[in-house]
């Protein structure tokens, strides 16, 4: 098929997929137990239950969930994500709106480390391997890997900012620092571009500890899936064609090998940034970075049926829209996939 | 090379890595646990040869970030909770001497906004004269009219409910006329110069709440209650620019305050002003410039600290969830003052040259306890009670938990409250298996065919739940088995918690509720400074909140009823010696005891190189979690 056809059935699955999530977390979420209403409003449900009921009837607290269900529906069509609870009723959209950014800073710094890192270290493992470097690397991402990332983060703090006092503890910025404008909605994107540098630099160095946290549980399966890549390309038959040509081994590995090694790590890459999204729950709570992750914290605790869907959906689109670029790139490089 | 030995170099280098870490991890924790100092004052003097004078800005670590945001108008919800505004940019018409009461645990009404006030002699009434020339942080002016606005502004919110005062049902407000109409006539008319028409309303004395001139506000009861003016010390008593309200969007709705306030505070007529928050995740202030108490004398202040302008130009707030970074931070200096749970508790306990920490007065009004469901077999049964209390180790339990640090007391009576606590001088309840087993045969329950009994514990309570294993193993003892049911923060309520809804609905409940609950969601503190507050809360059959224990009787209602209808003390004070010889009797409550510490197994604590002194607010930690900071000193200045 072509890749127009290809890329729509992929959007219309992604689209499925979303659906998906949003009425399994609606029917998990409702299922929680207890009276929101009791969790909403604490004692003042108690101490005023004209009130409380007001908020049931508003809310449509004690119907059935399907019929709750139907109105979150309605009001999605309408762009409105609902009111959240635990953040005192703001609009559900200005939580997401104020809280994503951060996220998504952590997210995408982890995803440039874990690349990084993830890539240096396959090609150096798969370089020499079956030597102590490789046998030391692979200790290495194996630790990471079957960590989990609260336990990293934990770490992390206890080592550089505890003992060696180099790093924040916790936060995004220095708040005596005067924030950038908003252009891209990433503050320290926006701040590098209007030449705000000591924003920038705090930014920088509170976003270290949250995004090697994340990192280092995920740059494992890179380097262990690029190993491998490589060894098998290296015993390929064009590989023993370049080689038989002449070329020093260096060319051979780097620009005949790497190359062709890469490819997996497309299609590996929408995984990624499933597990970075996912991590940053932790991690957020541990350094008390106010991105998405501490919100879904704070909506769970509170019951907080707005919020939880909210950045369901939105945890759910980032996570599609990754897999569909991963797709569609893999697709663009390798026509094969296609003709699935 | 075998693929065998090139397995195992991998392997090899995990484990030592492994072992590496384990060993860092036990070093950081592995330290003796001493127990809390019980001389430790809650003023703590710093150390002399270290650097001295005020930081540019002081750096606080709270664990919460405020339920409720920032937004003042919430207080009839009690909370924003940790509410960090508390004196520090909202004050009150009155407040408490707080250098007393957290030196000695002695409740003493002082003026704030207010004067001076009277009470009639059927004490209904009461009469504040306001402080003049006082000015919110925007230069609206503070007077009567802005206190009358509040008040029945935050009455609307309510749904006009006659309880709206911190719960306090004083108000006969069955003649009330307030709602959207008057409300659009304060916003047209403004309350700087109201209206003729409005001053009408204002000034309409057979109302609950009404002035009398620019600058009196009378507080009508619907009974006497001579207690009333410390109900107005905190929450609803915080008062905020209703100007300000009113030309911003105004009060809202009651099922839609208005959110505008969330992130951008309210004026209050503080010693310091927000200059950014950042949700969940700072707050920052700075001095308020025109400040009225900026010329208070050094005795003013000293008689009255709540008072106190402030020794930092700028403070930030950070909430921040975790307990190493909060410890990590106080090590470091990136914040002077840090609130440590017992997670760390231990680390500061180690380091008493380094840390100072605040350690409440045995006679404080924050205590911890575990209720009985006196309405569901076999907590129902009043012989089974008593041979609980008399089974639970408490001394094991402050020991073991608290760092020591739980005074003992016998409720329901804040130990605060000296004048009341406590009336008939009843003797703790004696650790004594012999008398819980004779109490246990009384009891006619035979426990070799009891099923195990629920105790909820709230989730995240790490105390409650280690408590909770004692209380276990020492009603194992007696041959009750309990089942610890930890409960989510979300199902903290009913059907699961009585406390959580009124009497009636606790009652309505009681056969789902469990036979034993922690009370309340760790540790436990008044909503206002009364006497009546733990009666009326957790003994009376018309509360609206807390009676975890599901528990009446009428030689206790009679105390309760007479705090808000009686006018004669002695009166008073002869009811409630009744009820309380009838509540130890009953016995529905165990009072674990008056927490030391503030957080139950940690506390607030500080460099000690910088803080000298600090206050907690004037309800042992009901409304803010932290220091309220315009009362931090510094070392050397």
């Amino acid at each position: 098929m072509n890749l127009t056809k290809y890329i729509l059935r992929r959007v219309a699955f992604g689209a499925l997929v979303i659906l998906s999530v949003m009425t399994i977390t609606f029917v998990l979420s409702h299922s929680l137990g207890g009276d929101p209403v009791y969790a909403w409003l604490g004692k003042a449900a108690g101490m005023h239950p004209e009130l409380a009921q007001a908020y049931i009837q508003k809310y449509h607290l004690h119907d059935p969930v399907y019929v709750q269900y139907y109105f979150y529906l309605v009001n999605l069509a309408q762009g409105n994500l609902g009111y959240s609870p635990s953040r005192n009723f703001v609009p559900v959209t200005e939580v997401i709106a104020e809280t994503l950014p951060y996220t998504l800073q952590i997210a995408l710094f982890a995803i440039v480390i874990t690349l990084v890192v993830g890539i240096t270290l396959g090609v150096v493992s798969a370089r020499y391997h079956h030597t102590p470097i490789d046998a030391t690397i692979r200790a290495f991402y194996l630790t990471g890997y079957a960590s989990p990332p609260f336990f990293v983060a934990l770490l992390l703090l206890i080592v550089f900012t505890y003992l060696l006092g180099i790093l924040p503890s916790g936060g995004a910025f220095d708040p005596t620092l005067t924030k950038p404008t908003w252009i891209t909605g990433l503050p320290i994107i926006d701040s590098l571009i209007e030449g705000n540098f000591p924003y920038f630099t705090s930014a920088l160095t509170h976003l270290i500890l949250p995004s090697c946290a994340l990192a280092l549980v995920t740059f494992g399966i890179v380097t262990r899936i690029l190993r491998s890549s490589l060894l098998e390309i290296m015993h390929t038959n064009y590989i023993r064609t370049a080689r038989a040509k002449g070329l020093d081994e260096n060319t051979v590995f780097y620009k005949h090998g790497l190359r062709h090694a890469l490819i997996p790590i497309v299609s590996l890459s929408s995984l990624i940034v499933t597990w970075l999204i996912t991590g940053t729950i932790f991690v957020e709570n541990v350094f008390s970075y106010p991105g998405m992750g501490r919100y879904v914290v704070q909506a769970l605790n509170g019951e907080d049926y707005p919020g939880i869907l909210g950045t369901a959906i939105v945890f759910a689109l980032v996570i599609v829209t990754a897999n569909l670029i991963a797709d569609i790139l893999y697709a663009v490089v390798d026509p094969q996939v296609r003709l699935g | 090379m075998s693929t065998t030995s090139r397995a195992k170099k991998p392997i090899v280098a995990v484990v030592i890595i492994v072992l590496v870490l384990i060993a860092g991890v036990w070093y950081y924790t592995s330290q003796s646990t001493p127990a809390v100092s019980t001389t430790t004052a809650s003023l703590t003097t710093g150390s002399s040869s270290a650097q001295s004078g005020a930081p540019s800005t002081l750096v606080i670590d709270d664990p919460f970030w405020p339920s409720g945001d920032l937004n003042q108008l919430n207080s009839i919800y009690a909370i924003p909770y940790p509410d960090w505004l508390t004196y520090t940019v909202y004050q009150s018409l009155v407040t408490l001497d707080g250098n007393a009461l957290y030196a000695n645990g002695d409740v003493k009404v002082l003026p704030m906004l207010a004067t001076d006030w009277t009470a009639s002699s059927d004490g209904t009434t009461y009469t504040f004269d306001l402080r003049q020339g006082v000015t919110f942080s925007n230069g609206d002016p503070f007077n009567a009219y802005q206190v009358w606005g509040q008040m029945w502004g935050l009455y609307y919110l309510s749904s006009n409910s006659s309880a709206f005062l911190n719960a306090y049902p004083v108000f006969d407000m069955s003649k009330a006329n307030f709602g959207p109409a008057t409300l659009a006539l304060m916003a047209q008319s403004g309350l700087v110069n109201p209206s003729p028409d409005l001053m009408k309303i204002m000034t309409d004395n057979t109302q609950p709440i009404y002035v009398t001139g620019q600058y009196q506000i009378v507080f009508h009861l619907k009974a006497p209650f001579i207690y009333f003016p410390s109900t107005l010390v905190a929450f609803v008593g915080l008062i905020f620019d209703t100007q300000y309200v009113l030309q911003n969007g105004g009060f809202g709705t009651p099922v839609a305050f208005n959110t505008n306030f969330n992130q951008k505070p309210i004026p209050g007529t503080g010693p310091y002003v927000v200059t950014d928050v950042s949700e969940n995740s700072y707050v920052k202030f700075a001095k308020n410039p025109s400040y009225w108490g900026d010329s208070l004398s050094a005795a003013d202040i000293q008689a009255n600290a709540y008072l106190d302008p402030g020794h930092v130009q700028n403070v930030i707030v950070y909430t921040k969830s975790d307990d190493v970074a909060r410890f990590t931070d106080l090590s470091t200096g990136a914040a002077q003052i840090s609130g440590i749970e017992s997670q760390n508790w231990p680390q500061v306990l180690k380091n008493p040259d380094k840390y100072g920490y605040f350690v409440m007065p045995d006679a404080s009004m924050a205590f911890v306890g575990i209720s009985m469901n006196t309405h569901r077999y076999p907590t129902n049964i009043t012989a089974f009670r008593q041979a609980v209390v008399h089974a639970v180790n408490l001394t094991d339990i402050s020991q073991r938990v608290f760092f020591g640090g739980l005074a003992p007391m016998i409720g329901p009576e804040y130990p605060a409250q000296k004048e009341w606590y406590d009336l008939g001088n009843l003797p703790q309840y004696s650790n004594d298996l012999t008398v819980a087993k004779q109490y246990l045969a009384q009891s006619g329950v035979d426990v070799s065919t009891l099923p195990p009994l629920e105790f909820r514990v709230v989730s995240g309570c790490t105390y409650c739940y280690s408590t909770a294993q004692i209380v276990q193993a020492d009603l194992a003892q007696i041959g009750i088995t309990l089942n610890i049911e930890v409960t989510p923060g979300n199902q903290w309520t009913l059907p699961y918690v009585a406390g959580a809804g009124t009497y009636q609905q606790g009652l309505n409940a009681s056969q789902q509720v469990a036979q034993f609950t922690w009370f309340g969601t760790g540790t436990f503190a008044p909503g206002a400074p009364t006497p009546a507050d733990a009666w009326l809360l957790f003994a009376s059959d018309k509360t609206p909140a807390n009676n975890y224990a599901i528990y009446s009787n009428p030689t206790v209602q009679a105390c309760v009823d007479a705090w808000t209808s009686e006018n004669d003390p002695g009166v008073i004070k002869s009811l409630c010696t009744a009820a309380q010889k009838q509540m130890y009797d009953d016995a529905p409550y165990i009072w674990l005891g008056a927490i030391k510490l503030v957080f139950g197994g940690g506390s607030v604590a500080w460099q000690k190189s910088v803080v000298k002194s600090a206050l907690l607010d004037p309800v042992f930690t009901g409304i803010s979690s932290t220091v309220i900071f315009n009362t931090v000193t510094f070392v050397g200045s």
